[in-house]
């Protein structure tokens, strides 16, 4: 009983949102923004499984999420291989990946896990950069245009669109599942005191681990959608500390982080206001609304430092509180 | 010889990684954050140095000092009004804070400076001193020279004067320092303006064989991270240390590894560290 | 009864101090241990010793017959031992309810491990306060969740660490009560580092003393009760005082 009222909004929400596309214009701008909104929203859920519910703050994302990118491209560019089953090998290569970045990083907290992701994808980017024989160095890679559901390129917006949202869904989908399950429990508790977690019998290395595997995977995942979607990218761009490790960090923190809402709602503020700043501003000059996104990235920490969560409560009690 | 020569190169290279690397572990060693914009300082400082230069027609090792005093008065600016503010506040805030400030930092450097790369012509730029078969270049060896009496002035401050004493007390043991009458906010403006001064003159010694541009940070971020973890984050003798070992790691790696597992082998040697000493290797030295 | 807990020449060094100093001593099936000493005598160094958070510098620990000296404490707590903490470590945010649940997820899946969560709550007595985050809850209240949490792991060797400072008369009786109906109902050894003398007296059917990391006596408490060495170490004349049951 309880579950289906709970699930209500939800199918609710996904309705609109499948029927949205349809009332936009194809190829426009809407709905390429809200294609964009809904793969932020899953590289944000993917974040959130480490970021949120581990309480671990990544700034290295970035660094699965152009593992996945690469992967998958290289595959189709060099061996023909299907995005389709690209996107798995991107999940493994980039769940490999956050494995053996686990290991060394399990004991660290705050300041020094931050440290320690932001220089994992600030390694891979350089790597990405200087191995040119096989990321294509700085230059980056051109996907040869092919439309087909098979290769994962369309003419139209709209299966891309659907493309995303599906992204969206299954990230939700495995995060509210690992919310409640096992996993879930176990990595609360070791955020919450490790030892503890310890004596009573949670494992905490693997349930580290295993919240670091999902969630690069996942991440994985993500990069080659977008490899897909954008044609062609270079290692500066899907390996960037702002671009991606930090936006997605910052969605999901804005939007509430251990939610399953939360990287939902900080897409859908954060992408847009990006894309309006992006046009009101770099039509004068590039960087300009990347530095309107620091400087209200500043302010906000200012008004709240206590953490945009807090600051998000806070805006919730002035408006009265809708869900128990 | 090449194993000589490369160990040389390193060293030099690494006197200079030291005193970048001083600024970030006296920031963490005094106010107890890791500033994630640091190395934008160090872009600061470059851009600094390169305008004395094409403006006054000052070398750049001249220029140095005053990049020094201009990211002084920023790191103080910085501290004062925006740091303070998160001292108290969650690391996730504190990490976002800097992060913004990089953000704000690269950007704006983009906006008033555009993207071109810039270099400087000296004239020593393409001399080079002959120590037997070793050849010290020039560029090198004045920036290490310079690096050197940076590092020695620091630690003279330090050790020295009232004010480097107050912020010894205060990273060693804070209730402490201030129960002495030492006050925390004026010590903490002081390290910041002095971890990101110190950063700032290294982006001004590099400018004779580095262009400069508003990426640079990125290229010295993971190299001062790795330094300074080397060497103990919050030990000044630490980041020295570090700062030479990486200087020589990467100068040796070059000679046996392709580039692209350069910066790997630096970023396992980070890593490990971090995972198994992360109190640096050597042991504190306040 | 057999002895399920054998401990042979534990020791734990920090740097020069010994904090546990050459302790041996076995447990039976079934024994209800009292652990007491003096402050700083080492018994919450043993008891981390024993769980596997501290890896002892030389020494032999057995549970059940097998090697536990290397193990990891959730390896060790699969096996069947755990403890609570002395200051109490419970998952703050989290509410009692999933607190208690996670100790069940050793062995179980989440709705068996929230079953047997409840019916651990309500053996303790706080089933009323379920709903409550851990954190707001009174001292000698995260006690009790903290050891409901505990026996969700099934243990065989369950170690006490003060979980009764700060209770009442009434309170501390409930608590011995429930201790011995865990050691009657379910078959639990329980070593218990207590203060209140008369708990652990009226508790345990043997005692070990420690100070200054050693083991200094063991005992029925008759014995330990009249043990000179004891006494003059630790009770003093307040061991007179004490009624020691038959």
């Amino acid at each position: 009983m309880t579950l289906n009222r709970q699930l209500l909004p939800w199918a609710l929400l996904l309705a609109a949102a499948a029927g949205a596309p349809w009332l936009m214009e194809d190829q426009g701008y809407g709905i390429r923004v809200m294609t964009l909104v809904l793969l932020f929203a899953a590289m944000g859920q993917s974040w959130n499984i480490v970021g949120g519910l581990a309480n671990q703050i990544s700034l290295g994302h970035a660094a699965f999420f152009g593992l996945g990118a690469y992967t998958s491209t290289l595959l189709l560019m060099r061996y023909g291989i299907s995005p389709w089953l690209g996107i798995v090998a991107a999940m493994a290569v980039a769940g490999l990946a956050g494995a053996l970045l686990s290991l060394p990083t399990m004991r660290l907290r705050g300041h020094y896990f931050a440290l320690a992701t932001l220089a994992f994808g600030e390694v891979l980017r350089a790597i990405a950069n200087t191995w040119a024989s096989v990321t294509g160095g700085p230059v980056g890679v051109s996907i040869p245009f092919s439309e087909g559901l098979a290769q994962m390129q369309f003419k139209s917006s709209i299966p891309y669109y659907y493309l995303m949202l599906g992204a969206a869904l299954a990230t939700s989908v495995v995060f509210a599942l690992i919310s409640r399950s096992r996993l879930g429990y176990r990595l609360r508790a070791v955020k919450a005191n490790p030892q503890a977690a310890e004596v009573i019998g949670v494992d905490t290395a693997r349930t580290r681990i295993l919240a670091a595997v999902i969630s690069a995977a996942l991440m994985g995942a993500c990069g080659t959608l977008y490899a897909q979607f954008i044609y062609f990218f270079d290692p500066d761009t899907v390996f960037s500390l702002v671009g991606i490790s930090v936006r997605v960090a910052l969605i999901c923190i804005i939007g509430g982080v251990g939610t399953v809402a939360g990287p939902l709602i900080g897409a859908l503020v954060i992408i847009p206001l990006e894309e309006v700043f992006n046009d009101w501003l770099s039509g004068h000059t590039a960087g300009a609304s990347q530095l309107a996104f620091g400087l209200i990235l500043i302010a906000i920490i200012l008004i709240e430092p206590r953490g945009l969560s807090a600051l998000w409560t806070r805006l919730r009690n002035l408006r009265g509180r809708q869900h128990a | 010889m090449q194993f000589l020569q490369a160990l040389v190169d390193g060293i030099l290279l690494g006197g200079v990684y030291a005193v970048i690397s001083i600024g970030l572990t006296l920031v963490f060693g005094v106010v107890s954050i890791v500033n994630f914009a640091q190395a934008e300082f160090l872009m600061v400082g470059m851009f600094v140095a390169y305008f004395a230069w094409k403006l006054l027609g000052l070398d750049p090792l001249l220029g140095s000092l005053l990049s020094f005093a201009v990211a002084f008065v920023l790191g103080v600016l910085t501290q004062k009004y925006l740091i303070n503010r998160v001292l108290k506040a969650p690391a996730v805030a504190q990490i976002f804070l800097t992060v913004g400030l990089l953000i704000v930092m690269e950007n704006l450097a983009l906006i008033l400076f555009g993207s071109e790369f810039r270099s400087v012509q000296t004239p020593y730029q393409m001399t080079a001193l002959a120590i037997g078969p070793i050849l010290l270049s020039a560029p090198y060896l004045l920036a290490f020279v310079v690096a050197s009496i940076a590092g020695l002035a620091l630690w003279w401050v330090l050790k020295k004067t009232w004010w480097g004493m107050a912020v010894r007390a205060t990273a060693q043991d804070p209730m402490a320092a201030r129960l002495s009458g030492i006050s925390t906010h004026r010590v903490h403006q002081l390290a910041f303006g002095l971890g990101v001064g110190m950063t700032a003159l290294g982006g001004g010694i590099i400018l004779p064989y580095l262009t400069a541009s508003t990426t640079v940070g990125a290229q010295f971020s993971v190299l001062m991270f790795t330094a300074v973890v080397l060497g103990g984050l919050g030990s000044v003798i630490g980041a020295v240390v570090g700062g030479v070992a990486v200087g020589v790691i990467q100068s040796l790696s070059s000679l046996v590894l392709p580039m692209q597992l350069q910066n790997l082998a630096l970023f396992a040697i980070f890593i490990l560290v971090l995972a198994v000493r992360p109190e640096g290797l050597l042991k504190r030295a306040g | 009864m057999p002895d399920i807990l054998k401990v042979s020449r534990v020791q734990r060094r920090f740097g020069g101090l010994k904090a546990v100093d050459d302790v041996s001593f076995n447990v039976a099936k079934g024994d209800i241990l009292g652990l007491i000493g003096p402050n700083g005598a080492g018994k919450t160094t043993l008891f981390n010793l024993l769980v596997g958070l501290y890896r002892g510098n030389s020494g032999r620990i057995e549970l059940d017959g097998q090697d536990i000296s290397r193990l990891r404490p959730h390896q060790i707590a699969a096996l069947g031992m755990t403890k609570t903490f002395q200051n109490v470590a419970l998952f703050p945010e989290m509410t009692v309810l999933d607190n208690v649940l996670v100790g069940g997820l050793l062995r179980h899946g989440v709705d068996r491990a929230r079953q047997l969560a409840r019916d651990n709550l309500d053996r303790v007595g706080l089933s009323a306060i379920a709903g409550k985050p851990a954190g707001e809850l009174s001292f000698p209240e995260q006690a009790r969740v903290e050891l409901a949490r505990a026996l969700c792991t099934d243990p065989k060797v369950f170690l006490l660490d003060e979980v009764m400072a700060a209770l009442n008369e009434s309170e501390m009786d409930a608590m011995l009560d429930l201790i011995r109906a865990l050691r009657d109902e379910s078959g639990i050894t329980f070593i218990v580092v207590e203060h209140h003398m008369r708990a652990i007296m009226r508790l345990c059917n043997r005692i070990l003393v420690l100070s200054f990391g050693q083991k200094i006596a063991e005992g029925s408490p008759a014995e330990i009760a009249s043990d000179p060495t004891v006494i003059e170490v630790y009770l003093g004349k307040s061991m007179e005082q004490v009624e020691v049951p038959a």
